[in-house]
């Protein structure tokens, strides 16, 4: 079952679908490589961190993707952390 | 050890280093304005820039009096016109001593205005006192567009005498007018008193030269050898001159009486006793207009010149007195310069009360407040500047010609005439003051005379151009109270509620985002701006509006090793940056926890057309943004070095 973003709960195991809006280039300076990503449905945006990763093949802006995992909290707002991903073909294709 | 304890020691006891403020250079812009207006007066002259009793004649009294030079001219004009032939001279007479007769009374109206209010009397204030805010406006803006019609009229008559003499100037007319109007809006940009000086001389040089040619004019008149110049040119009568056309050319001639409110708005530019010394000038004023438009419609009466295009009935009135000897001819020359200049100079008179009137309504909120700011020189620069630019429009619009104009002219000011005579018909009704009763009788006798007046120009000028006044006086005064009611509700807002507003919890989170566009120095000083901030979040947001764009920037970011510093690249598929980017302070803002500051670094621009060579992409963003609560937003300059 697909969930709106803008229904999310704290420490709920969800699958949402969306588009890319934000990728954040974090610095080379962290010890870990760290991919940070928001996605918005048009009911909200919910942010996925990445570990291990500069960038993911694939994932642009503007591309829909899916996301299955935990809803945590980071600094103050929800987040997936390393969700699982399916890239979705745009919409209307 | 112990060596290092005493020059620690001296240290400590070294004085603090001076704090030296080095005074930043003036602009370029500045130093050409202070060359151009001389150097800057400090608030406590306002109160120096008073005028004796003679130079305020010339200030105040050149609008009225130059109108002696057109105001016979167009009774003249309207009778031929109508076409009844020489029988119009036989009407010039009649119908100057009737407009004579309606000054007297303005004089005595005025009289009473000066003296119950001697620091700002004009027809504003004296409505807005008795009547009301409403009918102010209606006062206000029917004068505002008369003194706008000053300069266009004065200036335009100005250049008709200067293409009397010399007609091969006729054809440049318009740029003529327009370089008066500039050289005049420039005198009075430097100050009252100044413009005062310049203008004193001609004023003065005006009335002794047309005193001269009425008496030497009524002497030959008397003496039986001043003969109608012009007989046989004469329209044929195609009918009898009726009630209508009789009251068409008095409509025409009261241009002659727009000018005598001047002195009554201007009482504070008097030296004390200020209501004494403006009513006597007021009285000088008005027999000076009463000798002079008698003087010349006598002798028009006499002489029967008729107005041709290139030809004022001035010109014609001195060629026929003084004859076409060398010596008459040089006489004939120094009349028309005076002419010129005392008519562009009466332009000057509305220069010295649109300004003050327009700050009047300003100062109740029914204008810009910008034209309550005095500028350089201690004058409403604002103000001078507007009027010179509605009257330059007006001169282009109607080819400097004067009888296209006349229509619209002296309605505002008998508009203006009826409510402040009324105002001060209630006012003596409310006050009570000794002697009220005279009073009540010379105001009310004041607002009717030029009530029917009024009402005689909006009839027989309307279709003559009359309309636009009527019509447009209304607008204006909605346009006024719409201002108004904004200006209000501003006020409202800013006022209630400071108190609890400076009660509200601060903000427990605040963000700082910094805007890049492309990886330049700009941005590294936006960035170490933003790091001074200590915010609890920092970061660069790109708009990725190109995609190839982004990946550059993307590269640059690693390569420069920018630490501490994530760099958020935003999808844009519409390339709306502002709608992106308002998604992005959202984002922050909907906790209702967070303030964000949003740095937007730019290029400081030495010069004004440095604006034009860079787009304005930064301020469009902050337009948007600055409608979003709690968010701000704060430019901050790159300096670069000047290209030599």
């Amino acid at each position: 079952m697909i969930s709106e973003i803008g229904d999310l709960r704290w420490r709920t195991r969800v699958t949402v679908e969306g588009t890319v809006e934000v990728i954040r280039l974090q610095t080379s300076a962290h010890i870990t490589a760290l991919l940070e990503i928001i996605i918005t449905d048009g009911t909200g945006s919910v942010c996925a961190l990445f570990t291990g990763y500069r960038s993911i093949g694939g994932m642009a802006l503007g591309t829909r993707v899916r996301l299955h995992g935990l809803i945590i909290e980071e600094q103050g707002r929800l987040a997936f952390f390393n969700p699982e991903y399916t890239l979705l073909p745009a919409a209307g294709h | 050890m112990s060596k290092t304890r005493e020059s620690l020691q001296a240290e400590s006891l070294r004085p603090l280093p001076p704090i030296y403020v080095q005074n930043p250079p003036e602009t370029r812009m500045y130093r050409a304005k202070c060359k151009l207006l001389g150097r800057p007066l400090p608030n406590d002259e306002l109160e120096h820039q008073r005028l004796g009793k003679p130079t305020a004649l010339a200030v105040f009294a050149s609008d009225a009096l130059s109108s002696t030079a057109y105001a016979s001219e167009e009774i003249i004009r309207a009778l031929v016109l109508g076409g009844i032939g020489v029988a119009a001279f036989n009407f010039v007479l009649p119908i100057t001593l009737a407009l004579v007769a309606v000054l007297v009374i303005l004089m005595f109206s005025y009289r009473q205005t000066i003296k119950a209010y001697p620091s700002a009397g004009g027809a504003y204030v004296v409505t807005k006192d008795n009547l009301g805010l409403l009918p102010a406006q209606f006062a206000g803006v029917a004068l505002l567009t008369d003194y706008i019609l000053t300069v266009s009229v004065s200036v335009s008559a100005g250049v008709a005498a200067l293409y009397s003499a010399a007609p091969a100037l006729h054809p440049y007319r318009v740029p003529i007018a327009l370089a008066f109007i500039a050289i005049i809006t420039w005198g009075n940009l430097r100050g009252v008193k100044e413009s005062g000086k310049i203008f004193a001389a001609p004023t003065y040089f005006f009335l002794f030269s047309i005193a001269f040619m009425i008496i030497v004019g009524v002497a030959r008149a008397l003496a039986g050898d001043l003969h109608a110049a012009t007989a046989e040119a004469m329209p044929t009568v195609t009918k009898q001159a009726g009630l209508f056309l009789i009251l068409h050319a008095f409509a025409s001639g009261g241009a002659a009486m727009t000018g005598v409110e001047a002195i009554s708005n201007g009482v504070p530019a008097f030296r004390p006793p200020e209501w004494k010394n403006a009513r006597s000038t007021l009285m000088v004023m008005g027999s000076c207009l009463a000798f002079m438009f008698i003087g010349i419609s006598w002798l028009a009466h006499i002489i029967k010149p008729i107005p041709t295009d290139d030809k004022t009935v001035l010109s014609a009135i001195s060629t026929a007195v003084f004859g076409t000897s060398p010596m008459g001819h040089v006489i004939f020359l120094v009349i028309q310069g005076a002419t010129m200049l005392i008519l562009v100079l009466a332009a000057n008179t509305a220069f010295a009360d649109f300004p003050r009137l327009a700050s009047f309504h300003a100062d109740d909120a029914f204008m810009p407040k910008q034209l309550t700011k005095r500028g350089h020189r201690l004058v409403f620069s604002n103000g001078i500047v507007a009027l010179a630019l509605c009257a330059a429009f007006l001169v282009v619009i109607f080819s400097a010609d004067v009888t296209h104009l006349i229509p619209l002219y002296a309605i505002g000011v008998f508009t203006s005439f009826t409510l402040s005579q009324t105002g001060m018909a209630v006012h003596h009704i409310k006050e009570k003051e000794e002697g009220w009763r005279v009073g009540l009788v010379i105001n009310a006798t004041g607002a009717l005379s030029t009530g029917v007046v009024t009402i005689v120009i909006g009839v027989m000028k309307f279709m003559h151009g009359a309309w636009v006044i009527i019509l447009l006086v209304p607008i204006m005064v909605y346009a006024l109270m719409r201002l108004n009611k904004q200006y209000e509700h501003e006020h409202d807002e800013l006022t209630k509620e400071s108190r609890e507003a400076l009660a509200r919890p601060v903000l427990r989170r605040h963000v700082a985002v910094v805007l890049v566009g492309n990886l330049d120095s700009s941005v590294a000083t936006g960035i170490q701006y933003a790091r001074s901030l200590r915010a609890d979040g920092l970061r660069a947001v790109h708009v990725a509006v190109d995609p190839a764009r982004a990946d550059t920037l993307r590269e640059q970011w690693l390569d420069l090793n920018l630490t501490k510093v994530p760099l958020d690249i935003v999808h844009c598929p519409d390339r709306r940056i502002d709608r992106a980017l308002i998604d992005v302070v959202l984002r922050e803002t909907s906790q209702g926890d967070t303030e964000v500051s949003v740095i937007i670094p730019r290029l400081h621009r030495h010069r004004w057309w440095h604006q034009l060579i860079h787009d304005h992409t930064a301020n469009a963003i902050s337009r948007s943004l600055e409608g979003i609560e709690h968010v701000n937003v704060t430019f901050v300059p790159h300096r670069i070095a000047e290209l030599s």
